[in-house]
């Protein structure tokens, strides 16, 4: 069943392997590979939701996932709209697109993927582990007519002491990226954790109406991310073995055999907006907890408009003072063209705003 | 997401842990702990020959070493010098809870391998001799009390039998308010030299006090009097108090009073414990536990806060005062200190001597003779007495004279007394 390398696989080879009509398209403006259902409506990419999608052969494995996250039965249109509008409070200005509407209207489901990694990890290791334990301290009061009062306080403290040994552990499924670090931080970031714990066996019913992402990192690539990951699972393991309570300085001299390499997907929703350049921003729905993530942008169009119309008051209630000053009088005259002046210096605030807001959330 | 499943060790096998390292416990399977050894992991007892004629070996104060009084072989203990760096543990739960355990009253059983007797140990010595081949043995780990605290240090003895038995006799002979006969007592006593236990503790006090402070100031009222009042005010401070090593006995069959006439002991020749010291002497294992130890030193400790905090008020007139003392770097060690014990029996009564068995300070209870006191205090107040009645037969102007003269001898009499009577009291007190 284990294979080095993904191979270009054809449609017809696809419907085997995953037991589901599915083909493979790409997109023409991100260049990322999707598998899509029988039926799939909209030809935007669910990656960048920008490009077009053409159809075009696919590397993958010879074997279908192993596990699939489901979609929570939870995040009816309604919850899902209640995400979108408390990801939405506080934007003021919003751009005209980015509305509860629009986003629940373009919603796409896909599956984002991971590696599940299997392996063997035979090797010594040492480590610094720490030991609680308790200690027993005093603080002794005096009082001129109770005499002395003694209270004894414990503390709790952490006893370092070397350990070595020798392990030989088969470990399973340790979930990894399939995509590119960036990406996979970035869409991370937006989407928070996953309850992996909830993964099922997969079903090709799972697949009936998602687009899948294919991975676009290799096994091959992923192997230093396998290795540490395995590292991170064996310093666990020797911690708990030693009945420590902490560890430190833990190294690891070993041989990672026999790692088999399967797939794990990720349920997400994507949809997106239009900033009023016209430009497509992908927002991306947690298809497990619901949290929603991406870019915000406030709309400097809007901005403008709001600052344009202040200053056009402004000039109004400046030019009242300026008319009642011909009218002598100077008090309220002097009023109107101090509040219109402020006025003035007020309505850059919306597009100093505007602009600040947006170069944060491009940062 | 990750499940772990254990497999038959493979590769590797070449492997060997570090030396001075032993395989622990594990809680998972297909992984091996190897820790650092315990230290005084020894044989349950240790016997002592000489390599060289078989002989029975001691430890020889006189030449700091195992020596055999037959061949007249000699052995140094390879043992460090550790002095006052010597490690100090914390109070942990677990060893309050493993020193408030004690040796129990149970008496031990150990078999003597060079003559086959089975010999019986009283409830916590360390160490014995055999009734019936004379072979020094010492209980280097108890299997029947592997939960009990070891002594981790101990002072060696400086001062051998003979020396101490000289010491001894020039105290009991040394004194006029003491019974003349003491001096005969003095060739028959025997002494024996044991190992103590104490223990040792150090602590930073951070001490916060707060007091209303009263300051005498001299001020001319309306009417032109000049009046003195005290003006009190609230004042505060902050000091801290270190105390080390801090010895208190481990042991309640020595009278603590007498056992503090011997200090100071001189700590800085701690050494780490090692059983070939304990060759051919007694040793007493503690029963007067950690945690009863460390309330005593405390309330010691406290108390020197307290004074250190009045010494800072720098006042006579203080009130409402207020004491929080922090302990901080709480520290003790277990350790084993050079003591010779005797008893005498002198008119149907025992009294107590012990000798330091680094310093050879010796203290101890030594009766008075009550006769020989008021025959010293009759002499003392005399001369004062005699002028006083002299006065009454002298003519006017010496009679003067002789009076003031007899006050004066009275006083100094009086004052000499009291100091006589004092140490007589102290002496009887012990």
């Amino acid at each position: 069943m284990m294979m080095d390398r993904p191979q270009l696989v054809q449609d017809a080879d696809i419907q085997a392997i995953w037991h589901a009509d599915l083909h493979a398209v790409g997109c023409l403006n991100c260049g990322v590979i999707h598998l899509l259902p029988a039926g799939w409506e909209t030809p935007r990419c669910p990656a960048c939701l920008a490009g077009i999608l053409e159809a075009q052969p696919a590397r993958l494995r010879p074997e279908s996932p192993e596990m699939v996250v489901p979609f929570s039965a939870d995040l009816s249109l309604d919850r899902l709209s209640a995400a979108f509008t408390e990801w939405l409070r506080g934007l003021w200005l919003r751009p005209f697109d980015l509305r509860v509407e629009s986003l629940l209207s373009r919603l796409m489901r896909a599956y984002l993927p991971m590696w599940l990694v299997d392996g063997q990890v035979v090797g010594t290791w040492s480590a610094q582990m720490g030991f609680d334990y308790q200690v027993e301290s005093t603080q002794e009061r005096f009082d001129q007519d109770r005499g002395w009062k003694s209270q004894c306080l414990n503390e709790t403290r952490v006893r370092w002491e070397p350990r070595v040994g020798r392990l030989t552990r088969a470990f399973h499924n340790l979930a990894l990226p399939a995509l590119e670090e960036r990406e996979q931080a970035v869409l991370m970031a937006y989407l928070g954790r996953y309850d992996l714990n909830q993964a099922v066996a997969y079903t090709p019913t799972a697949v009936v109406d998602a687009a899948v992402r294919v991975p676009s990192l290799l096994p091959d690539e992923a192997r230093p991310l396998a290795c540490a990951a395995f590292d991170r699972t064996a310093a666990a393991d020797c911690q708990r073995a030693a009945s420590a309570q902490h560890s430190g300085e833990f190294t690891l001299s070993a041989d990672y055999r026999d790692l088999n390499w399967t797939q794990l997907l990720l349920p997400v929703y994507a949809t997106y907006y239009e900033d009023d350049a016209g430009r497509i921003v992908p927002v991306w729905v947690n298809g497990q907890s619901g949290r929603v993530g991406g870019v915000r942008r406030a709309s400097l169009r809007k901005a403008r408009r709001v600052a344009g119309t202040v200053v056009l008051v402004a000039v109004l209630v400046f030019l009242g003072g300026a008319l009642l000053t011909l009218l002598d009088a100077d008090t309220v005259a002097s009023l109107l063209m101090t509040v219109g002046f402020f006025m003035a210096i007020v309505a850059a605030l919306p597009v100093l705003w505007v602009w600040q807001f947006n170069q944060q959330q491009a940062a | 997401m990750a499940s772990h499943n254990s497999v038959p060790a493979g590769a590797k096998t070449d492997w060997h842990p570090p030396p001075g390292f032993i395989p622990v416990p594990s809680t998972l399977p297909g992984v091996e702990v190897y820790a650092p050894a315990p230290k005084g992991s020894e044989p349950e007892q240790r016997t002592f020959k000489c390599p060289s004629c078989g002989a029975t070996t001691a430890y020889s104060a006189n030449d700091a070493a195992l020596a055999c009084a037959h061949c007249g072989y000699v052995e140094s203990p390879d043992v460090p010098v550790a002095g006052r760096q010597a490690d100090e543990a914390e109070f942990t739960l677990e060893a309050l809870e493993q020193a408030s355990r004690g040796w129990g009253l149970t008496r031990r059983e150990i078999h003597c391998e060079s003559c086959g007797a089975d010999l019986s140990l009283g409830p916590g010595e360390l160490a014995t001799t055999c009734s019936f081949c004379a072979s020094h043995r010492v209980i280097a780990r108890d299997e029947t009390h592997t939960n009990m605290l070891r002594p981790n240090y101990l002072v060696p003895f400086k001062i051998d039998r003979e020396a101490s038995v000289r010491l001894v006799c020039d105290w009991l002979a040394r004194g006029w308010m003491h019974p003349p006969d003491l001096r005969q007592v003095a060739t028959s006593t025997r002494l024996s030299g044991v190992y103590l236990p104490f223990w040792t503790f150090s602590a930073r006090l951070d001490t916060a006090w707060r007091a209303e402070v009263g300051r005498k100031r001299t001020r001319t009222t309306l009417s032109g009097k000049r009046k003195t009042e005290i003006k009190w005010q609230w004042k505060s401070g902050q000091l801290n108090v270190r105390v080390d090593d801090m010895l208190t006995p481990g042991s309640s069959r020595v009278s603590s009073k007498l056992l503090s006439r011997l200090y100071p002991f001189d700590l800085a020749v701690l050494t780490v414990y090692d059983p070939a010291y304990l060759a051919g002497w007694r040793a007493q294992a503690y029963d007067v536990g950690l945690r009863p130890a460390w309330d005593q030193a405390r309330a010691w400790m406290r108390d020197r806060a307290k004074k250190a905090a009045y010494r800072d008020i720098s006042s006579r007139y203080v009130r409402n005062f207020g004491l929080t003392v922090d302990m901080e770097e709480e520290r003790w060690r277990y350790v084993l200190l050079p003591v010779f014990l005797a008893a005498y029996r002198f008119k149907d009564k025992v009294y107590q001597v012990v000798v330091n068995g680094q310093t050879g300070q010796v203290a101890g209870q030594k009766p008075v003779a009550w006769w020989r006191v008021c025959g010293g205090l009759i002499l003392l107040l005399m001369p004062g007495l005699l002028l006083g009645a002299l006065s009454g037969l002298l003519s006017e102007d010496a009679a003067g004279i002789s009076l003031m003269l007899g006050f004066g001898a009275l006083m100094i009499g009086l004052a000499m007394a009291a100091r006589v009577l004092r140490q007589a009291l102290v002496a009887d007190d012990v």
